[in-house]
């Protein structure tokens, strides 16, 4: 009980924001209502940003709001509403056992993790940037300098793969208008 | 004690913003009255100053009718995030040098990603209040906020380009030692301009509560306290935008051809406001000026010119900063 209350005092803000985006992930998985869940998916991305805060990690706290939410999800929801899925109680599933099997196997992967965890992140190396040396070149830096000199070519098959993406779907979306 | 002093902000903040709603509200009645040749609102206080404070009581005291077949509970939230989002922008705004709640290392980030989040509280409202022309007015805000976001963000790259950092208050400092950002980045500036009237729903990109085709559009439903939320967002996005296009290329507070350091702080808020007020009355300028946009036009307008144009803005932007660098 002692060194769960000293990890907490460690860093209050990062357990419960971490606290909160369980509680509403569990919220938007149970919600009758797609929208309702759309709400809580996003509820719960804006406490994963607030984690990103607590780890001095603004810019990409930013980005998360700004593409998962504002964009992402905004898409969510636009295909929610057209999609007119009818009342709420069709939406229900009835799954039968593999609802049951399901539960244990969310469960051993959950342990599995927590396991991992406490294996490697308590007694884990620090990496290349520790807090302080963000704090001097500044977040938003340190992620530029890394993703365009290291990563640069998974940057850009990442780019190029996107624009792919975004090509088919206007060829597909002429098609139909056709 | 950070969350005491974070509290004392944020009323401090709300206060603000609430009295400079009720100028701008005024404002905008002069300015429309004086561009239309008309005499505006004189009757209640000397010069007609006290008609928005007796139409914010009106608000206050009117019933607050709900939809029987409303979400009642996305029908509440809409309001509410409507006004929390472009609110909770003004954190990293620096009024004067040392006058700003907090400045982010990618401010200017920050603001854009709650300005994307504004979005939500059209889509609620349109969806909560279960009425077609609500709906139907969300939807077409939505797309056209959804629009209109991607050159807005990629108008003002430039000026990253060239600061070489997102801090706002580094972005006015290194204004002071050169020029303002306006003179480098003309094409970012006008951009930027108009995707913002759009982002804050204003006319002439004001389709979303088209008042003579959808009957006041997302917020058909809304009244009393609830409409006054979404009043008082508007014009806050509004702030909010003139005080980045402030900020980011108007040289924030500072006076061009005077020794900066020389003048006093509070000096530096009068010229800020005196900045941001300009702005605001360009914008509505604009709405009393130029007549509403057909809603195809709109949506080939931001994708067709604004986004080409803030494209090659920015690819000009990036060789040239290359080429002097090298």
């Amino acid at each position: 009980m002692e060194t769960v209350m000293s990890y907490f005092m460690l860093n209050p803000a990062f357990y419960i924001f971490a606290g909160l985006a369980v509680i509403l992930a569990i919220f938007m998985i149970t919600m009758p209502n797609p929208v309702y869940s759309a709400i809580f998916l996003v509820l719960t991305f804006f406490c994963i940003s607030v984690i990103y805060i607590t780890l001095e990690a603004e810019f990409i706290a930013a980005i998360q709001v700004l593409v998962y939410t504002g964009a992402i999800m905004v898409l969510f929801l636009f295909v929610i509403m057209l999609l007119n899925l009818g009342r709420d109680a069709d939406l229900v599933e009835h799954s039968g056992p593999m609802k049951y099997i399901s539960i244990i196997v969310a469960f051993a992967i959950l342990i599995q993790i927590g396991l991992a965890a406490k294996v490697t992140v308590n007694i884990g190396e620090k990496g290349m940037f520790p807090i302080e040396k963000i704090r001097e070149i500044g977040n938003t830096e340190a992620i530029a300098g890394l993703l365009f000199s290291d990563y640069l070519y998974p940057f850009e098959i990442a780019s190029i793969l996107l624009l792919l993406g975004m090509i088919g779907a206007i060829i597909i979306s002429k098609k139909r208008s056709e | 004690m950070d969350v005491i002093l974070g509290l004392l902000y944020v009323v401090i903040l709300f206060s603000l913003v609430a009295v400079q709603v009720l100028i701008l509200v005024f404002m905008e009645r002069k300015v429309s009255a004086w561009i239309q040749s008309r005499i505006g609102p004189n009757r209640v206080g000397p010069w007609g100053l006290l008609q928005t404070t007796a139409d914010i009581i009106k608000l206050i005291t009117k019933e607050n009718i709900r939809n029987i077949q409303s979400d009642k509970v996305i029908f509440f939230l809409a309001p509410i995030l409507a006004f929390v989002a472009p609110f909770a922008g003004f954190v990293t705004i620096p009024v004067a040098e040392n006058l700003g709640i907090q400045d982010l290392n990618m401010g200017a980030v920050y603001v854009f990603a709650l300005g994307s989040s504004m979005v939500f509280s059209v889509i609620w409202a349109g969806y909560g209040s279960n009425n077609r022309y609500a709906l139907i007015g969300a939807m077409r805000s939505a797309a056209q906020m959804i629009s209109y976001e991607i050159p807005l963000v990629t108008s003002v790259l430039g000026v990253f380009l060239i600061a070489g950092t997102l801090s706002m208050r580094e972005i006015v400092a290194l204004q002071e030692s050169g020029t303002w950002y306006v003179i480098y980045q003309p094409l970012g500036f006008i951009l930027f301009l108009v995707a913002a009237t759009a982002e804050a729903n204003r006319a002439p990109f004001d389709l979303p509560e088209a008042e003579s085709e959808l009957v006041a559009g997302f917020h058909t439903e809304y009244s009393g306290m609830k409409f006054a939320f979404f009043f008082l967002a508007e014009y806050t996005e509004m702030l909010v935008a003139c005080s980045l296009m402030t900020v980011l290329f108007l040289g924030g507070w500072l006076i061009p051809f005077v020794d900066n350091s020389q003048i006093p702080w509070w000096i530096h808020i009068f010229v800020f406001i005196f900045k941001v007020y300009s702005m605001i009355f360009l914008m509505m300028w604009f709405r009393w000026t130029f007549p509403r946009l057909r809603v195809d036009h709109l949506m080939q307008f931001g994708w067709k010119v604004l986004l080409p144009f803030a494209l090659v803005n920015l690819v000009v932007t990036g060789a040239v900063a290359l080429w002097l660098k090298s």
